[in-house]
């Protein structure tokens, strides 16, 4: 159980820092295409639609790593409030829910994928297929799925996941940054 | 009793919109409400660039797009916007039903849609600027201009313009703080964006087509019973000519609302026409062709082939 | 009603534990499963949603904020503000204002505004003599014009929902959150004149330059908005250039930024970029669910029925936000609410970037509103102070927030008058 838990960690925690990559990415390509404008006055057009798609990127490999870390928001007043049985319950229909999302959008990527293939669309860049960029989905819907399926099953078996919230965590246990409200 | 409904991103008063809404009406007056069509205008139910997967995988029934939206998924279908090739009106009223248009045709049904109806919705742009205006093409060097696509901004490219995308909301402050030079846009679309507030000049060109569309899933356009797509049909066929003189209208109205409120128009003259076809077809005719090596020249054959008179 | 329902179920799935993007795919794709048997083309729909050029701006300004403060560059703001208004009646608490509005041109986020300032300010303000009624109010208040004054996650998301230009909205947030940070500074100016430094303190803030490097921190937020007001930049272009300013700031002049930073910072700002992101690809579904159920006609209608005016409707907006914000956070009442009514602004002739600042100041309210109220749990934590005590020292700063709120209905010029210098809008 502990080697399939540090498994799944390493496979969420490598997707994370591929995502934290295309954040880095995104950044150099807004700097390069803001560069070319003003210093070469040379637009380059095609830099929105891939900072578009790196966004894409970053969403769909960090989510799973976000989701190892019960990093996605909720409303937990009423988690801390009831007593450790009931919590544990309201934590395992979290991770359920969110696996349930997953196979979702893994279903509703692949078919996605298998059409653009099929149809052969295009992208607006020249000799760029769609599903080179769809295909983000379903990979990061199949690790957000593996990743809620091992929290839900150290819950049912009593086990605790790394990062499992505590009723006495307050808001300064995360990086203040990490609410953009 | 059927619904077919329609996801098009035009605002409501667009001209397209007003013929699609108008269409709506029609086809259920001619079958007596047991064909109903529900339009939702403005991206209300889908993105323009979800309503071709919402549309082949059945999600809705119907949607309009503008023929560049196919992008390099369906190349010809750019054969229309390519600069001075096909802006003569009375060859433009005879596209629809036409071979060329039936080219076009058979190549969306190979992407798993259905055409029904062509919407002509202009062949009149607007280059727009500040300084001075824009009537022979040393005026485009070294003039940042708001580019359309990847394909036609070849055209702007090899006079000596920058040309650079820029969502349409973006477009004015642009413009008024500089940012860009020059505005490129269809003549009604410079009405209702106010371009006449930040813009003195504005040069009337036949610089290229746009063509929308409305196609259908044909997995439900052929579970239709017969009479139903009659009256469908029927219905589709009457838009098309309604539309051609709506939208040229439009047109004359947009110039003449864009002097009303003070700005210099300047209506390209045939000679100057000849000038910049010159210099600017053949840049985006070698991109066309690239990006549609065999399809691209038959397109261009047939659309050629489409008599004047 | 059935949008009230479907709000009171999605309230209930979140109350259960399920996670914000979760409860958000999850209820929508149950009712378009029972109504209409399916959603077709579900993978196209929500990765056309994540796939916007200025979705683009939210990790990047989100990393801009962590360079800043993992730089320690924003560390300087209290004392410098403190510095320059030690001797001025009131100056104790109105520092933590000037400091909290610098912070806020910085960072997008009004927990962050809170903490980060709250962490230098409260101590030093209960020394100097300042209630704690009022050290922690003013922490908790100055913290919302986090979201107020540009840049600002919920205005990103907002420019987005409504295809508003972000460039006009974040000029808009300009003048009402200085307008909120005087009318903040005035009630501590009147209330807590008595903290005040001794004057036969020597100020170490002035001596030691402190000022002089936070002007550091305040040349970015000048930066990137003057970028954005001359046209410089787009609001994503701003964020770019703007995390490389601040990588400059941090990196060369302050010599703080440490590798280990950095690399944490970006794997920070990525995930709660792709927890947010993720939050508006559920909400695509969410609003297809609603257009196919007709409730943004069926609200217009509404409205239309009970005859309200352009101001009526935009009171019970208001309260509607009002009530929304004791239960739930910005970014889901922002896609809650919009899809539903954007038609209707359209409809009785409500600017989209006036409503925008509006819906931004009932955020700011929601912020400090309990039982879920962020930045009254940052005071908490901070000063380990009960939640009770917290909660009374915030009920001034909700009235000045209405108050705000009704001066830009009356007003809308407060909000759009600098967005139409800049060109943008009729
Ligand atoms: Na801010
Ligand atoms: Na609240």
């Amino acid at each position: 159980m502990g080697l399939l838990e540090r498994a799944v960690a390493a496979l969420a925690r490598l997707a994370g820092a591929l995502g934290a990559v295309a954040t880095v990415c995104c950044l150099l390509l807004v700097g390069y295409a803001v560069g070319m404008r003003y210093l070469l006055g040379q637009p380059e057009p095609w830099t929105d639609k891939v900072a578009g798609w790196l966004v894409v990127a970053l969403v769909m490999l960090a989510a799973p790593e976000t989701q190892r870390r019960f990093e996605h928001i909720g409303v937990d007043i009423a988690v801390k409030r009831v007593g450790p049985r009931l919590a544990r319950a309201a934590h395992l229909l979290g991770v359920l829910s969110v696996a349930l999302v997953a196979a979702v959008l893994l279903a509703a990527g692949w078919e996605m994928v298998e059409f653009s293939r099929m149809i052969g669309v295009m992208t607006d860049l020249e000799g760029v297929p769609q599903w080179w960029i769809q295909a983000l989905m379903p990979v990061g819907a199949a690790l957000l799925l593996v990743v809620a399926l091992c929290q839900a099953l150290l819950l049912v078996i009593g086990r605790e996941p790394a990062y499992l919230p505590k009723p006495e965590d307050d808001v300064l246990a995360r990086d203040p940054l990490a609410r953009a409200e | 009793q059927v619904t077919m409904r329609l996801s098009h991103q035009f605002p409501p008063s667009h001209h397209n919109a007003r013929v699609i809404a108008a269409f709506a009406e029609d086809v259920a007056e001619r079958s007596g409400g047991q064909v109903r069509v529900q339009v939702f205008p403005a991206e209300q139910l889908a993105k323009a660039g979800e309503n071709f997967p919402g549309v082949a995988r059945g999600a809705f029934e119907a949607a309009a797009a503008v023929n560049f939206q196919w992008g390099t998924t369906i190349p010809e279908m750019n054969v229309v916007t390519i600069p001075y090739m096909f802006t003569d009106y009375p060859r433009i009223a005879r596209f629809p039903g036409s071979e060329a248009a039936q080219f076009l045709e058979g190549l969306l049904e190979r992407r798993a849609v259905k055409n029904l109806m062509w919407l002509y919705t202009t062949r009149m742009s607007i280059f727009t600027s500040n300084r001075r205006p824009i009537v022979s093409l040393e005026d485009f060097r070294g003039l940042k201009i708001r580019g359309l696509n990847s394909l036609t901004d070849h055209a702007l490219s090899a006079v000596g313009a920058a040309p650079s995308a820029m969502p349409g909301p973006e477009v004015a402050p642009a413009l008024q703080s500089g940012v860009l030079d020059a505005g490129l846009t269809d003549v009604s679309a410079a009405v209702s964006r106010r371009y006449y507030e930040i813009q003195k000049f504005g040069t009337v060109a036949p610089y290229f087509t746009v063509m929308s569309h409305v196609y259908v899933n044909p997995r439900w356009w052929n579970g239709l019973t017969a009479q139903q797509r009659g009256f469908i049909e029927a219905a589709a066929r009457k838009a098309e000519q309604d539309q051609l003189k709506v939208t040229e209208d439009t047109a004359a109205a947009a110039v003449g609302e864009l002097r009303a409120k003070g700005m210099t128009i300047h209506e390209q003259t045939p000679a100057e026409s000849a000038t910049w076809k010159a210099a600017m077809q053949q840049p985006v005719v070698d991109a066309f062709f690239r990006l549609a090596p065999e399809g691209g020249r038959r397109s261009i054959e047939l659309l050629n082939a489409i008599p004047a008179a | 009603m059935t949008f009230l329902l479907l709000l009171a179920a999605l309230i209930a799935l979140l109350y259960l534990g399920m996670p914000m993007f979760a409860a958000l795919f999850l209820l929508p794709l149950g009712v378009l499963l029972y109504v209409e048997g399916g959603v077709p083309a579900l993978g196209e729909m929500v990765i056309g949603k994540l796939d916007g050029y200025l979705l683009v701006a939210i990790p990047l300004f989100m990393l801009m904020a962590h360079i800043m403060v993992r730089g320690k560059v924003v560390d300087d703001l209290y004392g410098a503000a403190f510095g320059l208004l030690r001797r001025v009646r009131g100056g104790v608490g109105m520092a933590t204002v000037a400091a909290c509005t610098i912070f806020a041109a910085i960072s997008g986020s009004s927990v962050a505004t809170a903490l980060t300032i709250g962490k230098i300010a409260i101590p030093q303000m209960l020394r100097y003599g300042m209630s704690r009624r009022g050290a922690f109010g003013v922490v908790a208040g100055g913290g919302t014009l986090g979201i107020l004054i540009p840049p600002s996650a919920p205005m990103v998301l907002y420019a987005y929902v409504t295809e508003t230009s972000v460039a006009a909205l974040f000029l808009a947030g300009v003048i009402p959150g200085l307008m909120m940070a005087c009318m903040f500074a005035l009630y501590v100016f009147l209330t807590e004149g008595k903290a005040r430094a001794p004057d036969d303190e020597a100020s170490a803030e002035m001596e030691s330059g402190v000022a002089l490097r936070a002007c550091w921190s305040l040349s970015l937020p000048i930066f990137v908005l003057g970028g954005i007001y001359l046209g410089v930049f787009t609001a994503t272009e701003a964020a770019g250039t703007g995390t490389l300013y601040a990588l400059m700031i941090a990196a060369l002049i302050y010599r703080t930024l440490t590798w280990r930073d950095m690399l944490d910072g970006v794997q920070e700002a990525t995930r709660t970029s792709a927890m947010l992101l993720m939050i508006i690809a559920g909400a695509a579904i969410y609003g297809y669910m609603l257009t196919k159920l007709q409730v943004p006609q069926e609200l217009t209608q509404l409205v239309a029925d009970l005859g309200l005016s352009r101001t009526g409707f935009l009171i019970a907006m208001m309260v509607l936000l009002f009530v929304l914000g004791l239960v739930l956070e910005s970014f889901s009442i922002i896609l809650l609410t919009m899809p539903a009514i954007l038609p209707l602004l359209g409809t009785l002739g409500i600017d989209k970037v006036w409503y925008g600042v509006l819906l931004t100041l009932s955020l700011e309210m929601a912020l400090i509103s309990p039982p879920v109220a962020l930045n009254l749990v940052v005071i908490k934590a901070i000063t380990g102070a009960s939640l009770g005590e917290v909660n009374r020292s915030i009920y001034p700063y909700m009235l000045m927030l209405a108050l705000g709120t009704a001066l830009l209905i009356a007003f809308p010029e407060i909000a759009l008058w600098l967005p139409r210098l800049a060109g943008y809008g009729g």
